[in-house]
């Protein structure tokens, strides 16, 4: 069965009042970071690119050690190797940039 | 890789067919751009003090590093994946992930029966299947999957083991 449309579109005619009103009490809870002290939410953002790097790089050595030791053609590795290392640098350069932007900017 | 016996030369290399990675590129292509389909939406000022667009580059960016890993990942088992076939064995490298690499290996004397199979449409469309070596009774039937051409792949391994036959002979009497 299809609900009966709220008054209040019945009533202003716009949507947009109909969502708010009927849509943020049953909008899930989210978590508020606000609380936290900007030093440590700082601190907890660059803990998490610090250990996002770990991982990469462990992972990075990992493959690397593999094109090296079974691949095929030195073309395929160099190539492969040169978009792989390119793609996560800029990655990391955009993270890294981003983060210190952010950190800067809190209160 | 794998080290060839004397007098023993490479057939032929097959390795898995393209689609599959092209399924996996698709699939992180979708992950990479779903926080830009997401992000607008979350309520940044009630959730998170100061500038919300370096935090969400930032996001974004860490987001983006991990799937980069991830199809590199997908790429080096792809690429490392791979079915030889030689004048005496038959090898089969099946990279299972960056941690985890298996090697069968059979004589052709010891293959008793190979079946390709294609199954699907897609895979009916592109010509790609499933090659099942049954060998001597005690070991293992192994299958490959996804490999290109199933039909040709048998005939080959087929034709291998002929001519392995062919040459054994002389060598014994």
């Amino acid at each position: 069965m299809i609900a009966p449309l709220p008054a209040s579109l019945g009533e202003n005619g716009n949507p947009e009042v109909w969502y708010d009103e009927f849509m943020t009490p049953i909008a899930p809870a989210l978590p508020s970071f606000g609380t936290i002290p900007s030093p440590i939410l700082a601190l907890l953002l660059w803990a998490v690119l610090g250990l996002v790097v770990l991982i990469g790089v462990i992972v990075s050595l990992i493959l690397f050690y593999h094109w090296v030791r079974y691949g095929r053609t030195m073309l395929m590795i160099s190539t492969g190797g040169l978009i792989y290392f390119i793609g996560a640098g800029i990655l990391l350069v955009s993270a890294v940039g981003s983060l210190s932007g952010y950190v800067t900017s809190l209160p | 890789m794998v080290t060839l016996e004397k007098n023993e030369q490479v057939i032929e290399r097959i390795q898995k067919h393209w689609f599959l990675f092209a399924v996996q590129c698709a699939v992180y292509g979708f992950l990479a751009i779903s926080p830009l389909l997401i992000l607008p939406y979350f309520p940044w000022e009630s959730s998170f003090p100061g500038n919300h667009l370096y935090l969400g580059t930032f996001l974004w960016s860490v987001w983006l590093f991990i799937l980069w890993i991830g199809l590199f990942i997908s790429w080096t088992n792809y690429y490392l994946d791979v079915l030889i076939i030689t004048t005496k064995r038959l090898i089969y490298v099946n990279q299972i992930g960056p941690f985890s690499r298996r090697i069968s290996i059979s004589r052709l004397d010891r293959i008793q029966d190979a079946t390709g199979e294609i199954f699907g449409i897609i895979p009916t469309l592109l010509d790609f299947g499933s090659v099942t070596i049954q060998t001597a009774a005690e070991e293992q039937a192994f299958v490959i999957h996804d490999i290109p051409n199933p039909s040709h792949v048998k005939s080959k391994i087929l034709l291998a083991q002929e001519e392995a036959k062919k040459t054994e002979i002389p060598e014994l009497s």
